[in-house]
């Protein structure tokens, strides 16, 4: 499938900034499932920007704007072409020890709830694969998902708690309990091409991908419980929703910063 | 000063005749002098958490600590194989991770440590090197029996109080210096700036810019920032002086920007760079990691660095030495009880007034027990966060620390010591003939930290 992605970010800055400088992870990979036929990010800085691999393997860009300005707009627009290959990733290139990914961040610290869910799955199932779908259904049947209950600052013991959540919490939830599990997991952000009954109806998607022996990483989205299929486009990877955002920044300047946020993903027909 | 069978030891047998030879109220007028000097060098150090008087100058003390050029010597291969392993142990953990693989240290360990920095991971610094920097602290229990007690890889203090300890001592003892061969210490700024040259980022062209960058004058070691700028003939910059553009980082100046090669930042890793570490930082530069991660700036000591000296991962120093060199430490290490073990977490409970209580993440001497001069009060409250969170404590016998004679209302009366010695890594490992020699005031204390009234002295180390 071909999949055809436009995506905008704009800011409107309340007084001129002065300087600004913001981290991209907005370029996808080539992987065993997904091509990129053509990406490019267009904003003020790009053509300056400082291209370098954080230590997930993400390509990064930092760009950064010298003269005063009242807005903003990150403009991303690409095709990527896109296979099932039931959620198997592999290893990707400049990838660090999958064993990193047990590492415990302030997001996905795991409470007592959390550790009743590892508890309630260790042992049970006859293999990874297993265990983790499991994981999946144990999850929706937890938390229903739900817009606006949940920001990019709660944490998955906070969202199991609640009930309630988006992409990054079932995310977010299913990392914890790997953990807990001593089972390398990390976040992942993408693009997804939304079907009827899908959950997440904006197209930008955030699920996680599992070490899995034999395998290396496969990837589940346990806000629809699934594996990703020809339908979503990875970007980046990270420890958790902070450490994987596709775009972090910073100003000089005071007062507020309006931000609108439209995307568009759409399977491109063929001609 | 005095050896096991009572004699004075050769070393300090010249300082003895010194001392008998002042006349009365001497001593106590030199004191006096050294306070004047320091007052007019300006040299402070706030202490934190106390209202009142929240700069004041370090006690200065005028008998030197003697160390000879025999035990000097194997101080210093001891601790340049030290600082050879921690470099390798930061590279390892923060690339293939052998050492864990090898099951030398426990994966947990490093993986879930708060010092451990995941964003460092495949990033390789100028040269390999990750702590440029080091002041090692070490007490000596016998002759030629050294201990270290912390590797203080992050970003050590002190260095200052070395070169103008012996700067006053110059002043106040001229004659002194006559009878002794005393290393020099003065060429440390000279060294430090070579050291820091040597580990600009392979694109840089020319002579490297090296900036220092300070919190800023409300840091307790702020007057060392300046010291050390100075000394060094470089800028002295705050977070605000610095800026990121195009990838690379530029410093303000009047006339037009200046780009920055080698940040020598005497900031913790946590407020370097606000889009990577810690958003609320004000501190740092946003972007400034992003650069470091791009090739185009070196920072000095790298982020993560801390892992190292983790009070936690100090245990297992001796075994990383050895993976890393396949020689056997020179240095001891301190033994220390592991309070997760059940059998170790009891001994130590049954025995606190014997020995030392350190918390993992502290410093400075705060929150930590020290067992023979502790309340019964402490103890019990020591026992009580022990039991809560056994992983968050270090537990070590408490030391003889040697005692160097300190010149106190009474007189002359010994008082208990420890080093630190300042070490460069960059082309090649520099280590400067002297340290800080902190000292205990209070009779019998063990706890030297200038937060909790310790004082310093002048360091000497003969030549042969």
């Amino acid at each position: 499938m071909e999949i055809a992605i436009e995506h905008s970010t704009v800011h409107i800055y309340e007084h001129p900034v002065r300087y600004g400088v913001q981290e991209l992870r907005l370029t996808p990979p080539n992987t065993p499932s997904q091509q990129v036929l053509d990406w490019r990010i267009e904003m003020p800085g790009i053509e300056g920007a400082a291209k370098w691999f954080d230590a997930w393997g993400n390509l990064v860009h930092l760009v950064n704007q010298t003269r005063e300005h009242s807005d903003l707009e990150i403009r991303v627009t690409g095709l990527v072409g896109t296979s099932d290959a039931d959620g198997i990733i592999g290893e990707l290139p400049n990838s660090p020890t999958p064993r990193i990914f047990v590492r415990e961040t302030p997001l996905t610290r795991a409470d007592r709830s959390l550790s009743a869910i590892a508890a309630s799955l260790e042992g049970k199932h006859r293999d990874q694969i297993a265990l983790y779908h499991a994981l999946m259904e144990a999850i929706r049947e937890r938390v229903e998902f739900d817009a606006g209950q949940t920001d990019m600052t709660t944490s998955a013991a906070d969202a199991l708690k609640s009930g309630h959540g988006v992409c990054q919490d079932f995310a977010h939830i299913f990392l914890s309990v790997c953990r807990r599990l001593d089972l390398p997991a990390r976040y992942v952000t993408g693009y997804l091409v939304v079907r009827e009954g899908d959950v997440g109806a904006e197209a930008q998607h955030a699920w996680v991908e599992a070490d899995v022996a034999g395998l290396g990483w496969v990837g589940f989205d346990p806000a629809n419980g699934i594996c990703p299929d020809d339908h979503y486009v990875r970007l980046a990877c990270g420890l958790d929703a902070a450490d994987a955002a596709p775009i972090r920044g910073i100003r000089r300047g005071s007062g507020t910063d309006t931000l609108s946020v439209s995307v568009s993903v759409l399977k491109q027909t063929q001609q | 000063m005095v050896a096991a069978n009572g004699d004075i030891r050769t070393s300090y047998r010249e300082i003895a005749d010194w001392l008998v030879s002042q006349p009365k109220g001497g001593l106590k007028q030199k004191a006096r002098d050294a306070e004047a000097i320091f007052r007019r060098l300006g040299i402070t150090f706030a202490v934190y958490g106390s209202n009142e008087a929240n700069e004041r100058l370090i006690p200065f003390d005028i008998v030197p600590r003697i160390i000879s050029a025999a035990e000097w010597r194997k101080l210093e291969r001891g601790i340049e194989q030290r600082v050879r392993a921690m470099n390798a142990f930061l590279h390892d953990i923060y690339h293939r991770q052998e050492i864990i693989r090898a099951g030398r240290v426990p994966e947990a360990l490093i993986l879930q440590n708060s010092a451990f920095c995941p964003q460092m991971i495949d990033q390789d610094p100028a040269l390999g090197v990750y702590s440029h920097i080091i002041g090692v602290d070490l007490v000596r229990v016998a002759e030629n029996e050294f201990y270290v007690l912390e590797d203080n890889l992050r970003t050590p203090s002190g260095v200052s109080y070395m070169i103008e300890d012996r700067e006053a001592m110059m002043r106040l003892v001229p004659e002194l210096f006559a009878r002794y061969r005393v290393a020099p210490v003065e060429h440390y700024p000279e060294n430090l700036r070579r050291t820091l040259q040597s580990v600009a980022p392979p694109n840089c062209a020319g002579d490297p810019t090296i900036v220092v960058l300070t919190p800023g004058i409300y840091n307790s070691a702020f007057f060392e920032h300046s010291f050390l700028a100075d000394e060094m003939g470089v800028e002295l910059c705050q977070g605000d002086d610095l800026y990121v553009d195009d990838g690379c980082v530029y410093m303000r100046t009047t006339q037009k920007p200046k780009r920055v090669d080698v940040i020598y930042r005497r900031i913790d890793d946590d407020f370097l760079d606000p889009l990577t570490f810690r958003p609320d930082s004000t501190l740092g530069v946003p972007g400034l990691f992003a650069a470091y991660r791009a090739g185009n700036v070196t920072i000095v000591n790298a982020p993560g660095t801390g892992i190292a000296d983790d009070k936690a991962v100090y245990t297992y120093v001796p075994q990383i030495i050895e993976f890393y060199t396949g020689e056997k430490p020179i240095l001891n290490n301190v033994p220390t009880y592991n309070c997760a073990n059940d059998e170790e977490r009891n001994y130590v409970l049954d025995h606190l007034e014997e020995l030392v209580v350190k918390e993992v993440h502290g410093s400075g001497g705060y929150g930590m027990m020290v067992g023979p001069t502790s309340t019964r009060k402490m103890r019990a409250e020591f026992a009580k966060r022990i039991k809560a969170r056994p992983n968050n404590y270090i537990v070590q016998p408490t030391l003889a620390l040697s005692t160097c004679p300190t010149f106190i209302e009474k007189g002359i009366a010994p008082r208990h010591v420890d080093l630190r010695p300042f070490v460069l890594v960059g082309d090649r490992i520099r280590i400067t003939p002297g340290g800080l020699t902190r000292v205990a005031l209070k009779k019998g204390s063990l706890v030297v930290n200038s937060s909790q009234g310790g004082g310093t002295k002048d360091t000497w180390i003969l030549e042969d």
